[in-house]
């Protein structure tokens, strides 16, 4: 058979958008997973509004961001993932990796990406050609 | 003989957090060491992209001898991409005082992340900073070409 398969019907339909045209606090629940000062959802949508990226995750069914990446540049040589979340009934289907194939094009003027990581995500970052780096950190609120 | 507080040793040095009055022909030096440095002009560039920068003047000169920048969402996380000071105006304090001075301008955000070689690991220790690992992709900047290669 050489015609197009329909996607897999476990799957529910994501779309991904790269604006915040519509986006309300409503739509960002659920994020910030295991932190013990989780954003609320304006705050997350304030961050949003602050970075100079955003690639977007939703569920078609319920408009709902189900995941979401954010950058920040000086539109010339660096950039910086700042976050980068799928809620948990969402992870294992690939958003992730579709959220962070999204961004780096979005990135694909700027010289040099990085981003901070714990290392057991370091063979997921991998895939994209990135490559372990050192780095220093300044925490002034508890994750 | 008078003990000085050392500011004397060198080079009068004026810090500003702006670009005014700054043009390439005040950017020149930086980038050492790097395989494929920025222009001026691109320096300049990517000064104006950021969303907070602090400079070292010679006051003698004008010329831009140190810089730092900062890129924020202005919420939760702010990035310093770049710190640099010319070689022949290190050893001065420049740039402990460029770090301190853009700090101030993060104090109230509660994450601040940078990449850097394990050698001035203890440079930033003094800022309250701690080590950690990240991930970095570096892709080659052409000055000439500024639309994406692919």
């Amino acid at each position: 058979m050489d015609r197009t398969a329909p996607s897999d019907p476990g799957t529910p339909p994501i779309r991904y958008v790269e604006s915040l045209d519509s986006i309300e606090p409503a739509h960002l629940h659920g994020f910030f997973a295991g932190w013990r000062h989780p954003f609320a959802p304006d705050e997350h949508l304030r961050m949003l509004e602050g970075s100079d990226r955003v690639v977007l995750a939703i569920d078609t069914e319920t408009a709902r961001v189900v995941g979401f990446v954010a950058a920040l540049t000086d539109g010339v040589q660096g950039a910086f993932i700042t976050l980068l979340e799928v809620l948990p009934a969402f992870q294992g289907q690939g958003v992730g990796q579709a959220l962070m194939t999204r961004m780096l094009e979005r990135l694909s003027d700027i010289q040099t990406i990085e981003l901070m990581c714990d290392a057991g995500l370091v063979p997921f970052y991998a895939r994209f050609g990135m490559t372990p780096a050192s780095g220093m950190v300044l925490r002034r609120r508890e994750p | 003989m008078r003990q000085d507080d050392g500011s004397a040793d060198g080079p009068a040095i004026r810090f500003q957090d702006s670009l005014d009055g700054i043009g390439p022909g005040l950017l020149h030096g930086f980038f050492v060491g790097w395989s494929n440095p920025p222009s001026p002009a691109t320096h300049l560039r990517l000064l104006k992209g950021s969303d907070h920068v602090v400079l070292a003047i010679d006051s003698a000169t004008g010329q831009v001898v140190g810089f730092v920048t900062a890129i924020t969402d202005g919420v939760l996380s702010a990035f310093i991409p770049l710190l640099e000071v010319l070689p022949a105006y290190q050893g001065q304090g420049i740039g402990q005082a460029l770090m301190q001075k853009i700090l101030e301008w993060l104090d109230h955000l509660p994450n601040v992340d940078l990449m850097c070689d394990s050698d001035v690991v203890p440079f930033y220790e003094r800022f309250g900073m701690l080590p950690s690992t990240g991930m970095v992709i570096r892709r080659p900047m052409g000055d000439s070409n500024r639309t994406p290669s692919r």
